[in-house]
């Protein structure tokens, strides 16, 4: 259902000659939106400055500064309306199903389609595009992923008798030495997942729900039953283990860290973007290592976070503009742009070849074993789920709420069970 | 006694008034124009939007009647989030007024550094929220926290402050009267100053000459107009307090500190649903209107002007 | 039996000094002016005697007793503003009962439901109100008891400000400035009205202004102050006809006394140059006729005669403007000899009036004169002989 608005068409009208005219020597400027400047902004000067001087016909310009994902998803909704958008946008991973139902992007299918080597041979893996796949259709392609890992207090640990180098892979043995920190004293926490009502609740949940082998939804369901679910039970039952059995205390996410950090709590399972955070703030106070997600099940999964490379339709106006743009594309997402995002930022690889160039990320991780344990969890990735319909973001809020009221006893397992089912499907298109 | 030459003169008075309300109604313009632009245009597109099913961004959109009030009212977010508002203006707006009025009549009093406590006093009006709500996070964390070590110092009971559903509404409503106070105590000093001095000796030669009798017959009364805008002023911004809740709770924990304001971002922003924010916002409205009529209709009778 | 008595009183704000030590006493009943220019200390030293200012050093004693430990209302004064300083959001009758109440009814009685509660606190409000009445009658505002002082005119505002300051019959009654804003019509008939309210209540006055009319025809003494100073301290008459020295001569009477400047001798003879005969003789002994010196003649406009240009002895002079007033015209002369800047004016009956701008006119040596030294002083003069006009009287002004 792909209609223009008479707006856009004709802005658009007024905007293709203008850029006719000034890319008639071949010039082509490529305007691109990225977020989180604070985290960011070293690596795309990095990386504009390199592609600059593959490309000396292409001119990267970047788009004003915007906080976060939600701020950035919101600019690229309200610019859609005037036509204004960028060429190029890194939506958060969360944001895709908004950008595909707008149909504000451009399918990377298409662009890959006239490539001489497909995707999957340029180290752009299967499971790797599934997580900016919509459909049919590749929306966008990851740059900077990020997946929970377990950070933990490796002395405490050893004061409640655990051994840092053995620690447990399951949820029980977990949750068990979770509980014996906690005890320590009035000031310690056990362990933090988040389940505040943001975005970031909902991302925490799904980590804990694939780790059981859960679905947020049952396949071609077009309802919830989240009672009868054969794991929903489990995952929410765990959030009240967590408080009650494994020490968890009700804090916001930023209080939580900072808990930790202080070193008055064992685990934080929290995204790998966080490690350069973690370890600069934490410094020598305690040894911090990660540890991979504790999985309830052999074939236990974990989404995604981060962004993905979006090609907007904004790009259309000129082939000379789209080619740059899906150039551009691949060479931040691809074995060289994901090698200057693990070395300047983070988060984990998104190109599989990297990991095999010993001029880029072969052997990087060997004395990085704190980083390494995402790298080893990658097989384990699958997409950041999202409901169908225009309500998936609210609904990951109500999970929140509802996650919350769990943790501090307002409601028990089978009243959040119910109220969420109810909930759920009066979000979900009828 | 005009009889005679009624009829010329009144044709020409109707044309020169017609000619300066001409250039009366030019010289407004670019102000009427503005205001048309950027007020009457958005609240009309607002009113309208409410009435759809607008999601950020889409394409089309279809129009569905009252049904966004209808879900509205049946909200649970919305009912907590409008008794969250009214809960948090009712305890900010006499609180923050009355310690306002109490550190104008105090710095007033002051001797000596009078420049000094107006200008600390007034900082958290004129400082970002968002840089203090990160002091505030600090100094409320419910285990590492300045204020609960000193909470247990004193023997009384760790607070779980903005993580607790119990406490999060009060502990942001303890910071809004932290940032309306100051505001209140400027406003307020400039009230002061245009109190007659004369009143005051008067006033100490018939017998009013202590503290609370004082401020009881002569300072209170005069501030009446102050009073009033003051009042209305911090209603106004306690109902439309947003910053505070974005910085520190997002409306959490479990919905504990939704303010109208907050849910109509969140609702519009964050899940996109423009619709239904729209119908939100058109309920805030209605509120501030209805709060702006009463003070017209009750307050200004009470106060004595000029 | 109220005196007020003013004992060196000093007072600086800052290092600006406002009052010199200034003695000052008040009998019984009596009616005083303190009289000066702004700025001369004279609403300073009212404060003062009401207890808003302390002082820096003196002494304000009230019936003998010193006053100043204690604060304005254990003084048992009342005072009324230039502002009036009624209370704004009280009814007329409630501004006249707040001192009543404050004086009769303590903290706990004052509360709004007292008198509901207690018959005495009833009977004590029923009390100031009957004396609010009274005061109400005494200023004619009893129809306007529950009026707001915005709905008043000026006027009745300064009334309604008087009869607060009279309801609790005070020792001593200050006013300061309490006519300036009124207009002139309103402000003549407020003046007889407070003199009359004076005399009836025998309330000892202390009334400052800074106008010499009101200062002349309200008071029994007049205190007047320059410069922190008071200059002259007696009565209308006396200030008139003896001033202390120019800057009083100046400042008292209606238009202001001319000044010519004149030489005195060593044997004391005072002339006009360019006037033959003298136009008075200096007491001897008051230090000034060693030698020959500059002194200024000072001659009331009542007490200048017009006569023919050619008149010998006279001085001459050209009209430069006529001013009618009624009974009687003051008639702006531009001295010949002492070049057009010079002027003087005479005052003559409107009945004899013959002259019109442009005239040449002789005007013949004045009979009484004041005689100033080069330092202000007024050197005294031997009376002169007979043929004296009848004195003007200064309400006539």
């Amino acid at each position: 259902m792909k209609h223009v608005s008479t707006l856009t068409v004709a802005i658009t009208a007024m905007i293709v000659p203008v850029s006719t005219a000034v890319f008639a020597d071949d010039k082509v400027e490529l305007v691109v939106q990225y977020t989180q400047p604070q985290i960011f902004d070293g690596v795309f000067e990095k990386l504009k400055a390199d592609f600059e001087a593959e490309h000396p016909n292409v001119t990267i310009n970047y788009r004003g500064v915007l906080p976060d994902y939600g701020a950035g998803i919101q600019a690229l909704l309200r610019e859609s309306l005037i036509g204004d958008m960028p060429d190029v946008s890194y939506v958060g991973i969360s944001h895709i199903p908004t950008v595909a139902n707008r149909d504000l992007h451009v399918d990377l299918n298409t662009l890959a389609a006239q490539d001489e080597t497909p995707l999957e041979d340029g180290g752009w893996s299967d499971s790797i595009q599934s997580i900016g796949r919509i459909g049919d259709e590749l929306v966008g392609l990851p740059h900077a992923i990020s997946m929970s890992v377990v950070y933990y207090n490796a002395d405490l640990v050893r004061e409640v008798g655990g051994d840092p180098d053995n620690m447990p892979t399951d949820w029980e043995g977990f949750l068990e030495l979770s509980g014996k920190i906690a005890d320590l004293g009035p000031d310690y926490a056990g362990l933090y997942t988040p389940y505040s009502s943001t975005w970031y609740g909902a991302w925490g949940f799904q980590a804990v729900h694939f780790s059981h082998g859960g679905e947020m939804m049952q396949p071609g369901a077009t309802a919830v039953d989240f009672v009868n679910d054969p794991v929903w039970p489990t995952s929410i039952k765990i959030y009240d283990r967590m408080a009650e059995e494994a020490g968890m205390i009700p804090l916001g996410d930023q209080a939580q860290r900072q808990q930790f950090i202080a070193g008055r709590m064992g685990f934080v399972m929290d995204s790998i973007s966080r490690l350069f955070n973690f370890e600069q703030a934490i410094g020598d106070r305690f040894e911090l290592r990660t540890m991979p997600y504790p999985m309830a099940v052999e074939n236990g999964r974990l989404p995604t976070g981060g962004n993905a490379a979006v090609i907007t339709t904004a790009a259309e106006r000129d082939p000379a503009v789209l080619q740059a743009a899906w150039d551009w594309v691949k060479f931040t997402t691809g074995p060289y742009g994901t090698t200057q995002v693990i070395e300047l930022v983070g988060y984990t690889p998104v190109n599989m070849l990297a990991l095999e160039d010993p001029g880029l990320l072969k052997g990087y991780f060997d004395d990085r074993p704190n980083h390494k344990t995402a790298v080893d969890q990658l097989p384990r990735v699958r997409e950041w789920y999202q409901f169908p319909g225009e309500n998936t973001l609210k609904i990951d809020a109500i999970i929140g709420d509802t996650l919350e009221a769990v943790v501090d006893d307002s409601m028990t397992p089978e009243e959040a069970l119910e109220y969420l089912t109810e909930e759920v499907n009066a979000l979900l298109p009828q | 006694m005009t009889l005679a030459f009624a009829p010329t003169l009144v044709r020409r008075r109707t044309l020169a008034r017609v000619g300066a309300s001409l250039i009366g109604w030019a010289m407004t313009l670019p102000f009427v124009a503005g205001m048309v632009l950027f007020l009457v245009l958005p609240c009309i597109a607002v009113l309208g939007m409410a009435f759809t099913d607008w999601s950020l961004g889409a394409r089309e959109f279809g129009f569905v009647g009252f049904q966004n009030f209808e879900v509205l009212f049946g909200d649970r977010t919305f009912r907590q989030s409008l008794g969250n508002t009214l809960i948090f203006a009712a305890i900010v707006t006499p609180v923050s007024v009355a310690i306002g009025l109490w550190l104008a009549v105090l710095v007033e009093a002051s001797v000596r550094g009078r420049a000094f406590f107006r200008s600390a006093l007034f900082l958290p009006v004129v400082s970002t929220t968002v840089a203090m709500a990160i002091v505030w996070e600090f100094l409320l964390h419910p285990t590492l926290g300045p204020v609960n070590t000193l909470f247990a110092a004193l023997g009384l009971p760790r607070q779980g402050f903005l993580a607790d559903a119990d406490t999060v509404l009060v502990t942001l409503a303890m910071i809004g009267i932290w940032e309306n106070a100051g505001y209140v105590m400027v406003l307020t000093l400039a009230g002061l100053k245009s109190i007659p001095s004369d009143l005051y000796d008067a006033g100490a030669i018939d017998g009013v000459d202590e503290g609370w009798s004082r401020f009881w017959a002569i300072t209170f009364p005069m501030l009446g107009p102050t009073m009033v805008f003051v009042v209305i002023v911090s209603l106004l911004r306690s109902l439309r307090t947003f910053d505070t809740v974005a910085a520190l709770t997002q409306g959490g924990p479990r919905g504990s500190s939704e303010v109208l304001l907050w849910t109509i971002y969140e609702e519009g922003f964050m899940f996109f649903r423009v619709g239904y924010a729209a119908a939100l916002t058109v309920v805030f409205v209605v509120l501030l209107l209805v709060i702006t009529f009463v003070k017209f209709r009750v307050l200004d009778r009470a106060v004595h002007y000029g | 039996m109220t005196t007020l008595t003013l004992s060196a009183i000093e007072k600086s704000f800052g290092t600006r000094r406002v009052l010199n030590p200034v003695d000052l006493a008040c009998a019984d009943g009596e009616f005083l002016v303190i009289v000066g220019p702004s700025g001369c200390g004279k609403s300073t030293l009212l404060r003062i005697i009401a207890g808003l200012t302390q002082q820096d050093s003196g002494s304000v004693r009230i019936d003998g007793a010193p006053v100043d430990d204690l604060a304005p209302k254990e003084r048992d004064i009342a005072m009324v503003f230039q502002s009036y300083a009624l209370y704004p959001h009280m009814t007329v009758s409630q501004n006249l009962a707040l001192p009543l109440v404050m004086r009769d009814l303590n903290w706990v009685e004052r509360l709004p439901f007292a008198a509901k509660l207690s018959g005495r606190v009833r009977a004590k409000r029923r009390a100031a109100l009957e004396v609010v009445r009274g005061a109400a009658e005494t200023v004619a505002l009893s129809e306007y008891l529950d009026a707001k002082p915005k709905e008043l005119s000026g006027g009745q505002r300064q009334r309604v400000a008087l009869a607060r300051a009279l309801v609790r019959r005070p020792r001593l009654f200050l006013l300061d400035e309490p006519l300036s804003n009124l207009d002139a019509a309103l402000r003549s008939l407020t003046r007889t009205e407070i003199v009359d309210l004076q005399r009836r209540l025998g309330v000892t006055t202390v009334y400052v202004t800074h106008d010499q009319v009101e200062a002349m025809t309200m008071a029994d003494r007049i205190a007047v102050m320059m410069d922190g100073d008071i200059v002259q301290l007696g009565t209308p008459r006396e200030l008139h006809d003896e001033p202390a020295d120019r800057r009083v001569a100046r400042f008292i009477g209606t238009p202001a006394i001319n000044l010519l400047p004149a030489t005195l001798s060593t044997a004391g003879t005072v002339r006009i140059p360019g006037l033959a005969a003298p136009v008075a003789e200096v007491l001897p002994g008051t230090g000034e006729t060693a030698s020959e010196r500059t002194v200024e003649v000072g001659v009331r406009a009542e007490h200048v005669r017009l006569a023919d240009p050619a008149t010998a002895g006279a001085l001459r002079g050209k009209i430069r403007t006529v001013e009618y007033l009624g009974s009687d015209a003051l008639i702006h002369l531009s001295v010949e000899h002492l070049g057009a800047a010079h002027a003087i004016v005479a005052r003559v009956s409107a009945d004899d009036l013959a002259h019109r701008a442009g005239d040449h006119v002789g005007f013949l040596a004045p009979e009484r004169v004041h005689v100033f030294a080069a330092d202000g002083r007024r050197l005294p003069v031997r009376p002169r002989p007979a043929h004296a006009d009848p004195e003007p009287q200064a309400a006539a002004l």
